[in-house]
């Protein structure tokens, strides 16, 4: 497999990286209310 | 089917990590890099965690197991293995004292901390979900509300580590395994954070699950990047996975 060709690497890298932001979100939310 | 779920399942998540910290352990021993020995301590705690819940599924209700699994499963694991990363990726320094180390030593402070809130707790085991740990049983102030904090700040590094190195690699059109390992990875260490949202929720298995799929999406990254690529590299990643 080469690297560089596969366009829906930036695609899975961008979904990943939201899913990460929506549990800080979540974490947030759990903390303010308690 | 309910004894699958309550016992097997986070008795074969132990299993994984604890086959998973051995493997990490065993390359941090010729040269004794830090991301290796706390990624490897990382993993112990993840089996300490399952290894509790797999304690409760088949022998029922222990203050001193559930502590534990409060403890290493649910407040520590993911921050120790996130400062795993941070020490792989984090070169940099203030004045004379590198960050890697300052963060170390707040992580080891709030692990102490934590380690004392956990043990002295009041627990009632009547309010967690049926057949499962969950961190209702803790009903003294100042200790559930620590957990998030010390997993966003694991998560963070331990997924944004994954995802940033998998981004270099796509962008150089190199080391295809390693970048697929990172995607892995990153997958991987959410897996728990979604599985203990969702229980927090009130999903029942749901941490179990997530945390099952955690280990076995992290152990084929791992595979994945201990792969022999057709060219060599010095990055932090390849160091890492190589133990060089």
């Amino acid at each position: 497999m080469n690297a560089e060709r596969n366009k829906t690497v930036p695609v899975i890298l961008a979904v990943l990286a939201v899913a990460a932001v929506g549990l800080l979100v979540f974490a947030i939310y759990v903390v303010a209310t308690g | 089917m309910e004894q699958l779920l309550s016992s097997y399942l986070p008795l074969a998540s132990a299993a994984i990590t604890f086959g998973f910290a051995y493997l990490v352990l065993k390359r941090w021993v010729p040269r004794r890099p830090p991301y290796l020995l706390l990624w490897g301590i990382g993993f112990l705690m993840y089996a300490i965690g399952g290894l509790m819940e797999a304690l409760f599924g088949l022998f029922g209700w222990s203050p001193l197991a559930f502590r534990l699994w409060y403890l290493f499963g649910a407040i520590l694991v993911a921050a120790w293995l996130g400062q795993g990363t941070v020490y792989l990726l984090v070169r940099r320094s203030i004045g004379r004292i590198k960050v890697s180390h300052l963060l170390m030593a707040v992580l080891a402070v709030g692990s102490l901390y934590a380690a004392f809130k956990v043990s002295t707790a009041e627990l009632d085991p009547s309010l967690m979900l049926e057949g499962e740990l969950s961190g209702g049983a803790i009903t003294s102030s100042g200790v559930r509300v620590l957990t998030p904090f010390f997993n966003v700040y694991g998560v963070l590094m331990l997924v944004g580590g994954a995802l940033y190195s998998a981004f270099l690699y796509w962008r150089k059109g190199l080391f295809a395994n390693r970048m697929m390992g990172n995607i892995f990875i990153a997958t991987g260490a959410m897996a728990p954070a979604f599985g203990g949202a969702m229980q927090r929720s009130g999903v029942p298995v749901a941490l179990y699950v997530g945390e099952f799929v955690g280990a076995v999406l992290m152990f084929i990254g791992f595979l994945y990047t201990v792969r022999p690529e057709p060219a060599g590299s010095s990055t932090p990643q390849d160091r890492a996975v190589r133990g060089t």
